[in-house]
C-alpha cells in the first residue's frame, strides 16, 4: 500500500487550518505558534523571578542598607523565586516551546497530533502562571514556604502566605500539571506516531530524543507533585492530617493528629529529582545538535547518545532520596541512593565525553551558539563534579544547608540549562523569524553572561565550605562568619546585577533583530536536519507545502568524505548527493564510526 | 521489528536505505489509542502513588480502620457492568450493528451515572456517621479515593455523552466507533482502578 502519512490521511486534512487573526495567532492550533506563546510567557515569567532574585541578592550583599525587602518577603521571594524558574520557566520553555516548535519539524510532520488539545495545553499553563502571579495580590502574599513546600512549616501560622498564597501555589501546580500532560501526550505521541517517510526512530536528531524522553519523565513524575499538592491543599484548607503532625503551635495545640511530613518529601522528591532531567534531557539533545552543527562533525557516538539518555530517564527514578539525606533516613537507605545517584553520573559522563570527541578535530566554528554551548560544556562538568560531592552522605551531611548546595544547584539546573536556551535561540531564530541575530550583541551577551554567572555562583562554593548557611534573612553577628565571606556576598550581588543588566542586551537584540536583522535565508548553519529544509523560511501552516519529506539518512551528515559539501541534508537521496571530483563515495555511507 | 532492534540500528550506516516497515509511526495503532495508552500510564502513576501514600500513612499509630458503606458492593456492580455494556457496545460498532450499538451505550452511560449516585450516597452514609474527613486519615482517604476517582470517570463521561450524540445524528461514522472503542478500553481501566482503590479501603 502507497504510504500515506498520517498528517495527510483523509479526515486529518485542514482541520485546523486558520481562518482568521484570532484562530492563527490566539487561539491558534499551529505548533510553531503555540512554542511561541509558551516560550514568551515563560520568559516573562523567568523575568519577574529574575527581579525576585535581585531583591534577595540586596538584602544578602548589603544587610544593612536596604530596607524594602523585610524577612517575610525575603522567603516569599526565595519560594516564588524557585517554583517560577525550575517549573514555569525551565520545563515550560524547554518542553512547551521547544518541544512543540522542534519536533513537528525535526521529526517531518504536519503538526502535533492533536493539535485542538495542544492549544488547551498553553491556555492552561497561561492560567497557571496567572493564577500562580494572582498570589501576590492577595492578603498575606505569596507563599515563603520554600520552593519546597515542605509540610508542617507550609501551612503553618508564622510561615508567610498561609492563606490565600500557599492555596493558590498549590492549586497552580495542579493547572500546571494539567497543561502539562496535555502537552505531553502530543510530544510523545507525534514522535512515535507522526514521522515522516523514512524518519527511524534512530533517524531522529538528538534533540527530539532528549525531549521525548523528558516528556515521558515528565508524565510519570508530575503525578506525584500533583498527589503532594492535592494532599497538602487538603490538610491546609479542610484539615485532614495526610502530612501535618500533631504539634503545638505558636503555642496552641493543632487539630491535626500525626501526619507524616516525611511522605510528603519522598512525594516531593519522586517528583523532583526527575524534574532536574526534566530539563537537562532536551538540554543534553539540544547541545548534542548545536555542537554538531557548528563542529561540521558528525556527533561522536550517535547510539551511545541515545542509549544514555533513555538510561538516565530510567535511573533517575530511584535516586530521590539523595535529597532527603539529612531527614533522618535509615543510613542502608541512604546507602542505596548515593550508589544509584553515582552511577546515573556514568552515563552523564558518556555524554559529556561525547561532546567533547566531537569537538576533537572538528572543524569548529566560534559562532554565537558555539560559544554557548562551550559555556555549557564547562559548566555541566562544573555543576556536575559538585553533585558528586553532594550525592555522597558523608560530604552531603555537612554541607546541606550552606551555599554549597546553592552553587551545585544553580550551575548545574540554573547556568547549565539557560545556556543552552540561549545558544538554542541564537541558533534557531532564524528559522523562526528569517533573521539572524546580531553576531557582536550575542558575543557581548555571552561574555558578560559567562562571566557574570561564574563571580556568582563560584564564590558559593567557597563560602558554603566555610560554613555560610543558606536560607538566612541576613547572617547578623555569627561568630564563625568571618567579614570576608560578607564582602564576598556583597561582590556576589554586584555580579548578580551585571548579570540582570547583562540580559537587556539579549532582549533588546531579539526584538531589534525581528525587523533589522540580517536576512538569514533558509538554512544559514548549512546544517542536515528536516527543519532546516522547510519550503520556506518561517515555515508556514503544514510546514512542507504539498508534499511531506522524505528522509534518506540521519541528521549528522556533515564533512562526509568525498562529498563535495560539507553537509548533506537528509532530505538528500543517495544519488543526489554532489561529489569531489575522482571520489568513489557514492552518497551511502560515510566513514563515520 | 523489535523496539530493541530499533535502538541497535546504526544510523550512520546504509544512508538513502527505507526499513520497509517504516510507515512514519513505531506502533501499528491509530495515534488516538496510543494518546489514550499514553494518558492510562500517567493516571495509573497518579492512583498509585496515592495508594502507596495510603499505605505507608496507614502503618501510624493514629490510624482507626473504618466499615465501608455497603452501598460500594452495589456500585462495584454497577460499574462492571457499565464496562460489559461499553465493550459490547464498541463490539457491536465493529459489526456494523448500530441499533445494539447505541442501546448499549446508553446503558453504560446510564450505569456509570448510577455508580456516581450510588458513591454521593455512600459520602452522605459517611458524614451521617459522623466519619469526616479531618477526624481520621482513613475517612480521609476514603473521600479522596472516592472523589478523585469519580472526577475521572466524569471526563470520560464528557466523551461518552458525545458519543451518544453522535449516535443520534451520525451513527455510520467511523470516528464514532473508534471512540466507543476508547470509551470501552478507559472504562475497563477505571473499573481496575476502583477495584484497587476498593480493596486498600476495605484492606485496612
Amino acid at each position: 500500500m502507497a504510504y500515506v502519512a498520517i498528517a495527510d490521511r483523509d479526515h486529518e486534512q485542514h482541520l485546523h487550518d486558520p481562518q482568521s487573526f484570532v484562530t492563527k495567532y490566539i487561539w491558534s492550533q499551529d505548533h510553531k505558534v503555540i512554542a511561541i506563546q509558551y516560550s514568551l510567557t515563560a520568559i516573562a515569567v523567568g523575568l519577574v523571578a529574575l527581579v525576585l532574585s535581585l531583591a534577595m541578592r540586596l538584602q544578602l550583599g548589603f544587610p544593612d542598607t536596604f530596607s524594602f525587602i523585610t524577612p517575610d518577603e525575603y522567603y516569599q521571594a526565595i519560594t516564588m523565586h524557585g517554583m517560577i524558574m525550575v517549573v514555569y520557566l525551565l520545563t515550560a520553555l524547554l518542553l512547551g516551546g521547544f518541544g512543540n516548535y522542534l519536533i513537528p519539524l525535526m521529526v517531518g510532520a504536519r503538526d502535533m497530533v492533536f493539535p485542538y488539545m495542544n492549544m488547551l495545553s498553553y491556555w492552561v499553563y497561561l492560567l497557571s502562571v496567572l493564577v500562580l502571579c494572582a498570589s501576590f495580590f492577595v492578603s498575606g502574599g505569596p507563599t515563603g514556604a520554600g520552593w519546597t513546600l515542605y509540610p508542617p512549616q507550609s501551612i503553618l501560622a508564622g510561615t508567610p502566605g498561609i492563606g490565600g498564597g500557599i492555596v493558590l501555589m498549590l492549586v497552580s501546580l495542579a493547572l500546571f500539571i494539567v497543561a502539562f500532560t496535555m502537552g505531553g501526550l502530543n510530544y510523545v505521541t507525534t514522535v512515535l506516531q507522526a514521522r515522516c517517510r523514512g524518519m527511524t526512530m534512530m533517524r531522529m536528531p538528538l534533540s527530539v530524543w532528549g525531549i521525548f524522553t523528558a516528556t515521558i519523565l515528565g508524565l510519570l513524575a508530575f503525578p506525584a507533585l500533583l498527589v503532594s499538592a492535592i494532599m497538602l491543599l487538603l490538610d491546609a484548607v479542610v484539615g485532614t492530617s495526610f502530612f501535618m503532625p500533631a504539634l503545638l503551635s505558636m503555642g496552641e495545640e493543632s487539630e491535626h493528629t500525626g501526619g507524616s511530613p516525611i511522605l510528603f518529601q519522598h512525594l516531593f522528591w519522586f517528583f523532583g529529582h526527575p524534574e532536574v532531567y526534566i530539563v537537562a534531557l532536551p538540554a543534553f539533545g539540544v547541545i548534542s545538535d548545536l555542537v554538531s552543527v557548528h563542529a561540521r562533525k558528525n556527533i561522536f557516538g550517535y547510539r551511545m547518545m541515545v542509549w544514555a539518555i533513555l538510561s538516565i530517564g530510567v535511573i533517575s527514578f530511584v535516586v530521590w532520596a539523595h535529597h532527603m539525606y539529612v531527614s533522618g533516613m535509615n543510613p542502608y537507605f541512604g546507602f542505596f541512593f548515593a550508589t544509584t545517584t553515582l552511577i546515573i553520573a556514568i552515563p552523564t559522563a558518556l555524554k559529556v565525553y561525547n561532546w567533547v570527541l566531537t569537538l576533537w578535530r572538528g572543524n569548529i566554528h566560534l559562532t554565537v551558539p558555539m560559544l554557548f554551548v562551550i559555556g555549557f560544556i564547562f559548566t555541566f562538568i562544573n555543576g556536575g563534579i559538585t553533585g558528586l560531592f553532594l550525592g555522597n552522605v558523608a560530604v552531603d551531611m555537612p554541607l546541606s544547608d550552606t551555599y554549597f548546595v546553592i552553587g551545585h544547584f544553580h550551575m548545574v539546573m540554573g547556568v547549565s540549562p539557560i545556556l543552552v536556551i540561549f545558544g538554542s535561540i541564537y541558533h534557531w531564530y532564524p528559522k523562526i523569524t528569517g533573521r539572524m541575530l546580531d553576531d557582536r550583541l550575542g558575543r557581548l551577551h555571552f561574555w558578560c553572561t559567562l562571566f557574570g554567572t561564574y563571580a556568582i555562583y563560584l564564590p558559593m562554593h567557597y563560602l558554603g565550605i566555610l560554613g555560610l548557611p543558606r536560607r538566612y534573612y541576613a547572617m547578623g553577628d555569627t561568630a564563625f562568619i568571618p567579614d570576608s565571606a560578607q564582602a564576598m556576598n556583597a561582590g556576589i550581588s554586584i555580579a548578580a546585577l551585571f548579570v540582570a543588566v547583562s540580559q537587556l542586551i539579549f532582549l533588546f537584540n531579539l526584538f531589534w533583530s525581528r525587523k533589522h536583522g540580517k536576512p538569514s535565508g533558509g538554512n544559514p548553519w548549512k546544517a542536515t536536519s528536516l527543519e532546516w529544509q522547510t519550503p520556506q523560511t518561517p515555515p508556514v501552516h503544514g510546514n512542507w507545502g504539498p508534499e511531506l519529506p522524505v528522509v534518506y539518512r540521519w541528521a549528522y551528515d556533515y564533512s562526509v568524505p568525498g562529498a563535495a559539501q560539507d553537509y548533506i541534508p537528509q532530505t538528500m537521496a543517495p544519488e543526489d548527493v554532489p561529489t569531489e571530483q575522482g571520489s568513489d563515495y557514492d552518497g551511502r555511507e560515510g566513514e563515520h564510526d | 521489528m523489535s523496539l530493541l532492534d530499533r535502538l541497535m540500528a546504526k544510523p550512520w550506516e546504509h544512508a538513502g536505505e527505507m526499513d520497509g516497515m517504516h510507515g512514519g509511526n513505531t506502533v501499528g495503532r491509530p495515534p488516538g489509542k496510543t494518546g489514550l495508552y499514553i494518558l492510562l500510564a500517567v493516571i495509573t502513576s497518579f492512583f498509585l502513588l496515592f495508594s502507596v501514600s495510603h499505605q505507608m500513612r496507614a502503618t501510624y499509630p493514629d490510624w482507626k480502620a473504618v466499615a465501608e458503606p455497603s452501598i460500594l458492593w452495589g456500585n462495584t456492580v454497577a460499574l462492571i457492568l457499565a464496562s460489559v455494556f461499553l465493550q459490547w457496545s464498541a463490539n457491536a460498532a465493529r459489526k456494523n450493528r448500530l441499533t445494539v450499538m447505541r442501546n448499549t451505550l446508553l446503558l453504560a452511560a446510564g450505569l456509570s451515572l448510577a455508580f456516581m449516585a450510588g458513591q454521593w450516597l455512600a459520602w452522605r452514609e459517611m458524614l451521617a456517621a459522623g466519619f469526616y474527613a479531618q477526624g481520621n486519615p482513613a475517612y480521609a482517604f476514603f473521600y479522596l479515593f472516592t472523589a478523585v476517582h469519580a472526577l475521572h470517570l466524569l471526563g470520560g463521561l464528557w466523551f461518552v455523552g458525545r458519543a451518544v450524540r453522535t449516535t443520534l445524528s451520525s451513527p455510520e461514522d467511523e470516528v464514532l466507533h473508534a471512540r466507543i472503542s476508547l470509551c470501552a478500553t478507559y472504562w475497563h481501566f477505571l473499573l481496575g482502578v476502583w477495584a484497587l482503590l476498593f480493596y486498600l479501603l476495605l484492606s485496612s
